[in-house]
């Protein structure tokens, strides 16, 4: 991608641009967007991946970890109020690591999950 | 709105492409973190889930201005109204880069280097440059673009 660069080095890839106005597009009460403003929600999108990946990678680090698991994303998701508003729901249900075997309710805290208003 | 339905839709139909967000999220990260593949691939469905809402959040505000093609200060607004107004800063400033980037050469800034030029010097420059130019795709020394990357998209 990058040239002269040694082929260990790995650049920086673009963010793929014309997949987001796909992804755009498949809502079908979206008609028309201006390039700049898809330039803004890929931007945006970038910005948003690279938020939650230093958070998620943040906690993995408060709990002396090197790979970041989704359980620390988690954490990550509900550290912050509007991404926990819209994205919780999307992740997996919490498993219970250590003892498969008892039968500990989900430890979702209620309080966490806003009532859809 | 039922956001898994909306996952499940689409994986089917659009994502984001899996090798290209590797590389983006693991530039984006320390060296020595690494992230496990469930995790990655959550990462990059809650990238599209975000684009979602915000083209969503756009073209709400954008409609409510009574307007039929979404445009940037609808995002904007929309960043604000989901409490993601500290992206907006760092957004626009991105806008207003790649504004300059898009402004053809020949007549953004590269003009404007002080003394005044005739319209005959102009017209010598401009040749000069389109001859560097062709020279340069002869020799066949471009620099690969992006597949991914459209420049100029318009619906």
């Amino acid at each position: 991608m990058a040239e002269g660069e040694d082929s260990t080095e790995t650049v920086k890839p673009a963010f793929p641009v014309g997949r987001v106005k796909k992804i755009v597009k498949l809502d079908r009460d979206i008609s028309k967007l201006t390039s700049e403003a898809l330039f803004l929600i890929s931007r945006s999108a970038e910005l948003f991946l690279q938020f939650l990946s230093e958070r998620s990678a943040e906690v993995a680090a408060e709990k002396k970890r090197r790979i970041v698991k989704i359980e620390h994303l988690r954490i990550a998701v509900k550290r912050h109020q509007p991404t926990s508003d819209f994205l919780l729901d999307s992740f997996p249900p919490p498993r219970s690591p250590d003892h498969p075997a008892s039968n500990r309710p989900p430890s979702k805290a209620v309080k966490d999950y806003p009532a859809p208003g | 709105m039922e956001p898994m339905d909306i996952v499940g839709k689409i994986k089917e139909d659009a994502s984001l492409p899996k090798a290209t967000m590797t590389k983006i999220i693991k530039e984006m990260l320390p060296p020595d973190v690494r992230v496990a593949r469930d995790a990655q691939d959550l990462l990059i469905e809650c990238c599209v889930e975000f684009i979602n809402l915000i083209s969503s959040e756009s073209n709400e505000v954008c409609n409510r201005e009574d307007k039929r093609t979404i445009a940037p200060e609808h995002v904007l607004k929309a960043l604000e109204v989901l409490g993601f107004g500290e992206y907006i800063e760092e957004v626009y400033a991105a806008y207003e880069q790649h504004k300059l980037e898009t402004v053809d050469g020949l007549r953004g800034g590269k003009w404007s280097n002080g003394a005044e030029m005739t319209e005959e010097e102009a017209v010598a420059e401009q040749q000069r440059m389109f001859a560097e130019a062709r020279a340069r795709m002869k020799g066949g020394a471009t620099t690969p673009r992006q597949p991914d990357n459209d420049p100029n998209p318009e619906s």
